[in-house]
């Protein structure tokens, strides 16, 4: 059966207008949630900023440096959580069966997994994301640290080759729940934490723990590798080529690993 | 293809089917656990084992058999939902594990136990959301949700969120979803199970209404009302392996369909029991008697009139034909 990218749009954009339209139908609760969302991420960036006011620099990176990985880095994650934040329920569809629902529907099934809920109000991180990329770039740009076109690579690429990575990841660890069922503390492990750690320079990391951010849950070509370059502070210009080749690659071996395990499925229930 | 052979191409076959089942040993209580964690011992068990059969279009079989017997195992795999270990399956002459998509687009499939439509979502949404999957126009999805509505009755329940649905609105609202598409096949798994006997009644004419249309139909189930009123061929499966393959009349023939009736009497019995044809066997324990009997023959009411002359009746209960008996006639048969 082909189908072309239109139609995977369509179908997409369709979910999400619909849930978008129920998300709103409760007004003062949809605002709420955006509130509440932005407000913690900002919480998090003002801790970070606190104690860099105290220190002034992590690593050598000023907190205005921070402030443009940090943005890049929350952009991808509210872009991944708006569309691809089913994956992380994936434990539920297995213990429950509902997988098989999935699997009748005449499309990939990460497609069908993914267009269950499309969760419009994460988007409030994006706005959150754009305002530290602002702050950032205010200083950066008339210091002459970031170019124009490095400033347009943070705002418009490296978020989407970020959300494509994080997708990856979560792929790759739902797959395992193919085989182990239970994958919802794995998520501390593979998504979560180095989450929280993409959004430092990883030079502040042990060796061990930079080489697994850098292989196999590359979040440093999400924020770090790319970033470092912008800035003036080291790398390749490969950087910029390489991040979407890791992007892509990752994707492609998290839908291979998919794929295997989707042949080891066992549908519980009746 | 052979030129010469007119028979039209199954709908539905299964060749030597086989699901086989690793299932870890879990010891008892903690000790137990802990050991399942490093030991690699497993019980194989065959859910499915050895299984063959040909359907052909526009029937409606039946798949029966006791809980555990492999019946969901094997919708699961003629849908496209678990791999086999072992066999063929074709499905509109495509195998679902490889064409999953391709054949997906052709079925449709019902789970009693959980519904496919979008749960936060008004069901009018969810039916919109089925038609752009599977590419149907708007038009055409509104004019078959028409023609459901007369018999399934959904058109008061498009505004409302399905989590806010009855068991019965949800398996009528269910059934609509599923054939939105116009799938030439159709796999129900135990469609009317909890059901109460007006919604059983409006499902079972509904598909008897697509069936007549030309829709395959493979319903696996407990209840043997379901199987009497809408099957034109029954597969009983027990313990992976098929046990009888034939017509209602025909597992009438082989293992009777046995419904029960307890008769309480208000003081002990006036007359002896009462000369029964053959196949209706009474039996006595006190003030209570017990009668098998097959209702295609005889009526409840002939029954209790026989016992007119043993005095006073206080309670009358009637248990339905259930598949376990049968599918142990079949057996001792």
């Amino acid at each position: 059966m082909r189908r072309t990218a239109l139609d995977f749009w369509r179908v997409f954009w369709f979910l999400a207008a619909k849930g978008m339209r129920e998300r709103m139908q409760y007004k003062a609760s949809f605002l709420l949630t955006v509130l509440f969302r932005t407000l913690s991420t900002t919480m998090d960036f003002v801790l970070i900023a606190v104690i860099l006011a105290r220190f002034r620099f992590i690593d050598g990176w000023d907190v205005f440096e921070v402030a443009l990985l940090y943005g890049p880095v929350t952009l991808a994650r509210s872009i991944f959580d708006a569309f691809a934040r089913e994956l992380e329920r994936f434990e539920h569809y297995l213990v429950s069966g509902d997988y098989d629902g999935i699997l009748v529907r005449p499309w990939p099934t990460v497609f069908a997994l993914l267009a269950r809920k499309v969760d419009v109000t994460r988007i409030g991180m994006a706005l959150q994301g754009l305002v530290l990329i602002a702050i950032g770039a205010s200083q950066a740009l008339p210091a002459g640290t970031l170019s124009p076109a490095g400033l347009a690579y943070l705002v418009l690429v490296l978020p989407l080759l970020g959300a494509m990575i994080l997708t990856a990841i979560s792929m790759a660890t739902a797959a395992i729940g193919f085989w182990v069922i239970r994958i919802d503390d794995l998520y501390v492990f593979t998504m979560y934490a180095p989450l929280s750690a993409a959004v430092f320079p990883l030079s502040i990391y042990p060796g061990w723990l930079r080489g697994l951010l850098h292989t196999v849950i590359p979040v440093a070509f999400a924020g770090y590798l790319p970033v470092l370059f912008l800035l003036g502070k080291g790398g390749s210009g490969w950087v910029l080529v390489a991040s979407p080749a890791v992007a892509l690659i990752s994707l492609w071996l998290a839908h291979r690993l998919w794929l295997t395990g989707e042949r080891q499925y066992h549908s519980t229930g009746s | 293809m052979n030129q010469h052979r007119s028979a039209p191409a199954a709908a539905i076959s299964a060749d030597r089917l086989a699901k086989h089942f690793h299932i870890a040993e879990t010891g008892r209580g903690v000790t137990g656990a802990l050991r399942s964690l490093v030991s690699r011992k497993s019980r194989l068990v065959r859910a499915v084992d050895d299984v063959t059969f040909a359907i052909e279009p526009g029937s409606f079989v039946g798949y029966l058999g006791p809980n555990g017997a492999g019946k969901s195992t094997t919708v699961k795999m003629l849908a496209g939902i678990m791999h086999p270990s072992a066999g063929e399956i074709r499905v509109l002459g495509m195998s679902p594990q490889r064409q999953r998509q391709a054949v997906a687009q052709r079925i449709g499939v019902v789970f009693g136990q959980r519904t496919q439509l979008w749960w936060d979502l008004p069901l009018g949404d969810s039916y919109e959301l089925i038609a752009a999957m599977y590419g149907v126009s708007p038009a055409l999805a509104q004019q078959r949700l028409r023609r459901f509505d007369e018999v399934l009755e959904i058109k008061p329940l498009l505004d409302q969120q399905v989590r806010k649905l009855s068991l019965g609105q949800r398996m009528r609202a269910d059934l609509a979803g599923a054939l939105l598409h116009g799938p030439e096949v159709l796999f129900l798994d135990e469609p009317t199970i909890g059901l109460d006997v007006v919604a059983k009644a409006a499902i079972r004419e509904f598909l008897r209404e697509i069936n007549a249309s030309g829709v395959t139909i493979l319903l696996t189930t407990h209840d043997m009302d379901d199987v009497e009123q809408l099957c034109d061929r029954i597969l009983v499966i027990n313990h992976g392996r098929l046990a009888f393959d034939g017509t209602v009349p025909g597992l009438r023939t082989a293992a009777g369909i046995p419904t029960t009736m307890h008769l309480d009497f208000a003081a002990d019995l006036l007359c002896e029991l009462p000369r029964l044809n053959g196949d209706i066997r009474a039996t006595r324990d006190g003030r209570r008697v017990t009668v098998a009997f097959d209702r295609s023959r005889v009526s409840a009411a002939r029954i209790v009139a026989a016992f007119q002359d043993c005095g006073e009746v206080t309670d009358i209960q009637i248990s339905e034909p259930n598949i376990e008996e049968i599918v142990r006639r079949v057996y001792t048969a």
